[in-house]
């Protein structure tokens, strides 16, 4: 009688599948890695150590016990360090993932998130490369006329930090989009590799944001409310 | 961190761009500048100093220093070095030199209290700093210009010993004693926390003020105060944070000192303070000044090549520039070889290595400049994730199926692993399992049926689940209300050899805001010849419904007879009220018209 109903997909997972897409285009693997996270690899081997005014960049979730360190990641970076101490230079890797962040939620701010980050380690990597990579995307994610611009920044883990803005043709300004810069010396140490010798970039930004500005999802709440006049939109 | 435009332009003769252009120049070259608000005839810039640049940027010459290095203008010398005198009257003394790595103080005679010159008020209350009286304003002055906060006491509050006259006050610092408490400038007594500092009147051991926090009540300056002893000193950035939480307690002095300042500012801030207060008090005299400073903040030397910044940023930019950058930052630039071996000011405590200075002169140039340039092709391909893969097959496979994705919260009520700091207390587990939140979803999706056009919901979530001592990736379905453990199922698939799925790219869809008022439904059945397209009966339904109906959708149909019948369901809602059945009645009855103006359908 009636044909069988397809199903949706949720928004997230769309975007997220689009980000995959595009970045295996440009020579990327796709890395994974643990939601409940150690001190050292969410903070320490990134540059960000204890009692260090750098960590309330990042208010945290941590778990019980107290002296267990563990933490629910705030971002995606702790899996580079996994994967880079894993696997050989040169590659590519974004890492996309569900991310957790102490703060009170509101129609722009959410607890539990989703970013994707990215990590390139090779011979001579530079601003340059980074760049091109991000100018790539953003064609391809958000349409032609999308340009791509870098302001001064601080993240721990990078140096030079920068802050990606994205021009948006249909409100004619730029939005800022993500995090990015060169992979702190310092870290690079920490993925066991000797930084005279391998250098690398890396950015991060949230994908709720992402889908957010191209669907014009309103209000970021939605995203985990099981709605399916949300999903089924999709 | 609100700075004062007039301010900044105090520090420079040549003209500087105006109040917003200079805004967009800090944002693109230095720090974001979140606002620029007009007051009187002065502009406030909401500057957000990165986190590492605190130590020389929360102040308004260090962010005049960033104006000159960005924009060319030429700054002003404000203030000359001055030399003092070895005080007879006021020593200092390191009991802790990792607590309070200098203690510096200065010993000033003679002064009167009085209010303030008028163009220190002015720029103290532009940003918000309450103006009390000079000697007290000097201080704030000096931490708001150069970034390192003084404090001022009353000498005659203090202990000289031998107290005969001709006797020494000593400042020294230590642990809290337990129990100790001090009535605070703020007229607050406060017990202070187990580890936190006390400046104290060392011949009599007694606490003066919180170290690098808060003064005391006792030793403030009052109207009658004729000498003073002003300190400047240094602490361990980690130790005032930490007092700071405890006391929840923050000012702009433990603001600079948690984030860690270079002990060489305690000597220019007593520089600064004695050529003001010359100028405020003409009568005044500078005694002498006091130092403990037994480990001096040493010098860095970084060896920079003088491509690694062209290298590293991908920009072309030549060692002479590079050279001229570094100079304008107030850095000493030598060369050596290939190489120039640099001198950062001993204030910039952020540039260590050559990473650092390669960010500088990026920055300083102008990340505009960056070229673009494609990253090396690698001859491998990159392994597939199986995760990816799966998930990938497993989500199309279900929507093959009919369910769609949702995604739920990980915080729950109960479960197996328990949050320290919860956001609520109803959210104070992470879940052991998906189906109590899916189930809720499921309830809310089933009220809406109707107006999603669905005959059934069916809904699934790909997550984490949270067990004891490991996470789960999981698969959970409603109605079935089952839960799979996905991670045991793809490690017994094969290792997939194409790449992933991919999904279609079709036309990114606009989101469209549903509406939070109850909605309306009405059917309605007709039979209708079997040749009628059925979008032919839907146009006219929707064309005569009106902007009410929000869904429509087709339940029935068979055949009989060489007519067919279908059966339909409207939808109705609005986006601003609760609809009434006399307006779904109303919409009925345009469509029933409608319906009936063609004489071959039948409704029934």
């Amino acid at each position: 009688m009636m044909k069988k109903e397809q199903g949706h997909i949720h928004p997230l997972s769309k975007v997220t599948e689009d980000i995959e897409r595009i970045f295996s285009k440009l020579g990327f693997g796709i890395a994974d890695g643990p939601e409940i996270e150690t001190e050292y690899y969410n903070f320490d081997a990134l540059n960000i150590p204890a009692n260090h005014p750098a960590r309330d960049m990042w208010d945290t979730f941590w778990l019980k016990p107290e002296n267990s360190k563990k933490l629910l990641r705030t971002h995606t970076s702790p899996v580079q360090v996994r994967y880079a101490e894993t696997h050989n230079p040169p590659f590519k890797i974004i890492v996309p993932g569900k991310t957790y962040r102490h703060e009170a939620t509101d129609s722009t701010h959410e607890a539990q998130f989703h970013q994707v980050e990215g990590l390139v380690v090779g011979k001579d990597i530079s601003l340059a490369n980074l760049r091109w990579t991000l100018e790539q995307f953003f064609q391809e994610f958000f349409g032609a006329g999308s340009k791509v611009r870098m302001r001064p920044s601080f993240f721990p883990f990078t140096e030079p930090s920068v802050e990606i803005d994205v021009w948006f043709p249909e409100q004619n300004k730029w939005l800022e989009i993500m995090g990015a810069g060169l992979v702190h010396p310092k870290v690079i140490k920490n993925f066991g590799l000797d930084p005279n010798e391998w250098s690398g970039y890396a950015f991060g930004g949230g994908i709720e944001r992402l889908a957010i500005l191209k669907y014009r999802v309103p209000d970021i709440r939605m995203f985990a409310s099981g709605d399916l006049r949300l999903t089924n939109q999709f | 961190m609100k700075f004062s435009y007039n301010w900044i332009k105090s520090y420079f003769e040549e003209p500087i761009p105006e109040a917003d252009k200079l805004a967009d120049i800090i944002t693109m070259y230095a720090f974001e500048v979140e606002g620029v608000e007009p007051r009187n005839d002065d502009f406030i810039l909401d500057i957000s100093v990165l986190p590492n640049r605190a130590h020389d940027c929360f102040s308004h010459s260090g962010i005049a220093r960033e104006v000159s290095a960005v924009s060319g203008a030429k700054i002003k010398q404000l203030f000359s070095p001055r030399e003092f005198e070895v005080s007879k009257k006021v020593k200092t003394i390191i009991k802790d030199a990792t607590a309070t790595p200098r203690i510096s103080a200065l010993s000033v005679e003679n002064i009167t209290v009085s209010e303030s010159p008028e163009w220190m008020k002015k720029f103290l209350e532009a940003v918000g700093q309450k103006s009390i009286n000079n000697i007290v304003d000097t201080t704030n002055f000096v931490m708001l210009h150069s970034g390192q906060p003084l404090h001022a006491y009353d000498r005659a509050k203090l202990t000289e010993n031998p107290p005969t006259g001709g006797g020494f006050y000593t400042l020294s610092a230590r642990p809290v004693g337990k129990g100790e408490s001090l009535a605070t400038l703020d007229s607050k007594e406060r017990e202070i926390p187990e580890g936190a500092f006390v400046i104290t009147d060392d011949n009599r051991d007694a606490p003066l003020s919180i170290a690098g926090i808060k003064g005391g009540a006792e030793s403030k300056i009052d109207t009658d105060t004729k000498d003073i002893v002003v300190e400047a000193a240094s602490f361990n950035p980690t130790l005032i944070r930490e007092t700071s939480r405890l006391l929840k307690l923050r000012t702009d002095a433990s603001d600079r000192f948690e984030k860690e300042i270079s002990p060489t500012l305690c000597r220019t801030g007593l520089e600064e303070f004695a050529t003001l207060i010359l100028e405020i008090c003409p009568n005044a005299v500078i005694e002498g000044m006091a130092d403990a400073y037994p480990n001096p903040q040493q010098q860095v030397e970084i060896l920079l090549p003088k491509d690694f910044a062209s290298k590293k940023l991908g920009l072309d930019i030549s060692p002479d520039k590079v050279k001229r950058i570094l100079t304008s930052l107030e850095m000493q630039v030598s060369e050596e070889g290939d190489n120039y071996k640099v001198l950062p000011p001993l204030a910039r405590l952020d540039l260590v290595v050559k990473e650092d200075l390669a960010e500088e002169i990026g920055r300083i140039y102008g990340y505009e400049n960056v070229l673009t340039k494609p990253l090396a092709v690698s001859e491998v391909e990159p392994e597939i994730n199986k995760i990816v893969y799966y998930t990938d097959k497993l989500r199309r496979e279900q929507t093959e199926e009919g369910y769609s994705e949702v995604q739920t919260y990980s915080f729950v009520d109960s479960g197996e692993v328990e949050l320290m700091n919860p956001l609520a207390s109803d959210k104070n587990y992470l879940r052991a399992s998906m189906l109590p939140k899916l189930k809720e979803a499921y309830e809310l999706n089933k009220k809406n049926k109707d107006l999603l056009g669905l005959k059934e919901v069916r809904i699934f979530e790909i997550g984490k689940i949270f067990k004891k001592d490991r996470e789960i990736l999981a698969l959970a379905k409603m109605p079935d209300n089952t839960e799979i453990d996905l991670d045991e199922y793809i490690a017994s698939q094969p290792n997939p050899t194409t790449n992933y799925l991919l999904s279609n790219t079709t036309e990114p869809k606009q989101f469209k805001p549903f509406s939070q008022f109850p909605f309306i439904t009405r059917d309605i059945a007709l039979w209708v010849p079997s040749t009628t397209d059925p979008e032919t009966i839907e146009k006219l339904i929707r064309d005569s419904a009106g902007e009410l109906l929000v869904k429509l959708f087709m339940f029935d149909k068979f055949d009989k007879d060489r007519r067919t019948s279908y059966g339909f369901r409207l939808v109705f809602q609005s986006m601003d009220k609760t609809l009434t059945d006399d307006e779904a009645n109303k919409a009925m009855e345009q469509v029933t018209k409608a319906l009936s103006a063609n004489k071959d359908y039948e409704i029934r």
